[in-house]
């Protein structure tokens, strides 16, 4: 196990218990026969090649607790669409078509190399701390290792005989399509949006796993269709402007980035969604009444950004805030993809491309209220929020 | 039996004679109805699975030659019916009882689980038949979701309808007959381990402890093999 980290228990499954320390999470699981473990090294070997090229969160390590019982050691990923959904309700379309774009590219990946997921649902749907959703717990060895617990995310023909194949994990992206445009799980609610994502989140969940789409790959080109719906074929990569300014997620696939950066961001401060972009969002009302509201009772707090000190490969950034704030530091660079780094401390140094221009802004909260700075630039770039 | 997935296509007519199947879309879109026997697709799914990577904006209208043709080409249903019905741009492929390989391989493997208590003779039988049938990787010719799980299935009820060849073959203590055919098995897939487990013990069981040894560290060395 890696470093001296204090775990502590945050979860528990019908069957793992996860415990997170700083920086890693601990999948506890009871013992486990070692035929078992090796089918599941199979598993993780055949993913290994898609590390840092896809959004699937990896197992580090098996490390063996007490009875020699298994635990996946992974990066602490502390929030779930589940969750997110549960504290901030609904997302926006274009949220939810870029969380079921990233989970869609992921499965789709899995597959290639002849993984199932087989048991795909908003809970493994996980955001990392640089603000990137990914996907967690891919493989069928342990799955089918322990009794089958069904929830209201299984696959029909799951919950019938056990079955876990391509055609569940379908099943599975039309789960997280469905909450993350509903806020409920499949059965409850329908889906609103345009005519072609209502029927594909319907294909999706078809009772039937021959009635679904016919492969992921499909499903991904579908969304990525839908999140481009100004322009007739979807364009992998925008071309990048010479004269276009630091803009964050003005098209393509950058928007649809930010807007994942956004959510990400929120889910990690546990608030309503803070998006950069060009229309503010604002977020539905939750289902529930666990959301707390921005307190307008509390004194005038102040955040504020100073102008960042260029220091060639590197650029510092200090900001003003009162204590007791917890912060997403957003770094968006020309043409690229921006990066949402969290952090306590009020300053920060950010490494930087030489020749590339950037825009800063960050964002706080205390758990009650949500503040952010307006951007600062570097190098003349045009900031927009 | 008319029609044979359970390794490349082949479909015969009633006097024998081989149907004549062109390779590319045709027989993908034939597979891709005799993978969902007597269920009706969408032209869009249908469709998909010939068209990965395109979607036509008029499905049907692009599936039409080629199920008209096709409808010439297969046997017909029960003499007189069309093989390939069609409604309201959704598709039909009627299946009778014995036509269609894959659903009597699962009958045979049923049959033959449901005898294997009682009658391990005629299980034997059944599980020969069903495991006779096999020619190779169902669906080959698509390559969908579906396609590949109800390929992993068969897959898996093959070896399921091997491993239960072998019990009931023990159960009729034709050992030497168990063990060829285990033989057979392990040298189709060096890495499966329940079949070389098996090996082992049927091999003990026989008092044949010096070949039992011999399967055993074959077994490690295979193991090994996949570990690396």
């Amino acid at each position: 196990m890696t470093g001296g980290d204090d775990f502590e228990l945050i979860g528990t499954g019908p069957t793992a218990t996860v415990y997170g320390g700083l920086y890693l999470a601990l999948k506890a699981y009871p013992p486990v026969d070692e035929q078992v473990l090796g089918e599941f090294a199979r598993e993780q070997a055949a993913l290994a090649p898609l590390r840092g090229e896809v959004p699937i969160l990896p197992v580090d390590e098996v490390v063996r607790l007490g009875d020699n019982a298994p635990a996946l050691q992974m990066e602490l990923c502390s929030a779930s669409l589940a969750g997110l959904v549960e504290d901030s309700g609904a997302l926006l379309l274009p949220d939810a078509l870029a969380i079921g774009h990233t989970v869609a590219t992921a499965v789709a990946a899995a597959h290639r190399v002849g993984v199932v997921h087989g048991g795909l649902t908003p809970h493994n749907v996980l955001f990392h701390p640089s603000g990137a959703p990914m996907v967690a717990d891919f493989g069928t060895a342990l799955r089918h290792a322990f009794p089958f617990v069904a929830n209201e995310y299984t696959a029909p023909e799951t919950q019938r005989d056990g079955t876990r194949d391509e055609r569940s994990d379908l099943y599975g992206i039309g789960c997280v399509l469905h909450l993350a445009l509903t806020g409920h799980p499949p059965g409850q609610g329908d889906p609103e949006g345009p005519d072609e994502l209502v029927k594909l989140v319907r294909r999706l969940l078809a009772e039937d796993p021959a009635d679904r789409p016919s492969t992921v790959a499909l499903v991904v080109r579908r969304l990525a269709e839908l999140m481009e719906p100004q322009t007739d074929a979807p364009e992998p990569e925008p071309e990048p402007e010479a004269d276009d300014a630091v803009v964050p997620g003005k098209r393509g696939g950058l928007r649809a980035w930010t807007v994942v950066a956004g959510i990400a961001a929120a889910a990690a401060l546990v608030t309503a969604p803070v998006l950069l972009r060009d229309q503010p969002a604002v977020p539905r009302p939750a289902a529930s009444t666990t959301t707390s509201a921005p307190s307008s009772s509390t004194s005038p707090v102040t955040l504020a950004l100073a102008d960042p000190v260029d220091g060639g490969a590197h650029v510092d950034l200090a900001w003003q805030a009162p204590d007791g704030f917890t912060f997403a530091v957003v770094v968006a660079a020309e043409n690229r993809e921006p990066q949402v780094i969290m952090v306590r401390t009020r300053s920060m140094r950010v490494p930087v491309e030489g020749a590339a221009r950037y825009c800063f802004l960050v964002q706080a909260t205390d758990g009650t209220r949500v503040l952010e700075t307006s951007p600062k630039s570097i190098r003349g770039a045009t900031c927009k929020v | 039996m008319l029609f044979r997935v359970l390794g490349p296509l082949e479909v015969v007519h009633a006097d024998g004679l081989r149907a004549d199947i062109p390779a590319g879309t045709p027989e993908q879109v034939l597979t891709a109805l005799l993978s969902r026997p007597n269920a009706w697709v969408s032209a869009e799914s249908l469709a998909e699975a010939v068209w990965p990577d395109r979607t036509p904006a008029f499905p049907a209208k692009e599936l039409w030659p080629y199920t008209h043709d096709l409808c010439r080409r297969t046997p017909l249903f029960g003499e007189t019916s069309a093989r390939i019905e069609s409604i309201g741009g959704r598709y039909r492929i009627n299946i009778g009882e014995g036509e269609l390989d894959s659903a009597v391989f699962e009958q045979l493997v049923h049959d033959g689980r449901t005898l294997l208590a009682t009658d391990p003779e005629t299980a034997a039988r059944c599980f020969r038949a069903a495991a006779d049938l096999w020619r190779g990787t169902p669906f080959a010719s698509l390559d969908t979701c579906h396609s590949r799980a109800e390929a992993g299935r068969l897959t898996r009820l093959r070896w399921t309808a091997l491993d239960h060849l072998v019990d009931a073959l023990m159960a009729l203590d034709q050992t030497a007959g168990s063990v060829t055919l285990l033989q057979a098995l392990t040298a189709e897939d060096p890495k499966r381990e329940r079949t070389w487990l098996r090996l082992v013990e049927v091999l003990t069981r026989a008092g044949r402890a010096a070949e039992a040894a011999a399967a055993s560290r074959k077994a490690v060395r295979a193991a090994g093999r996949d570990a690396r």
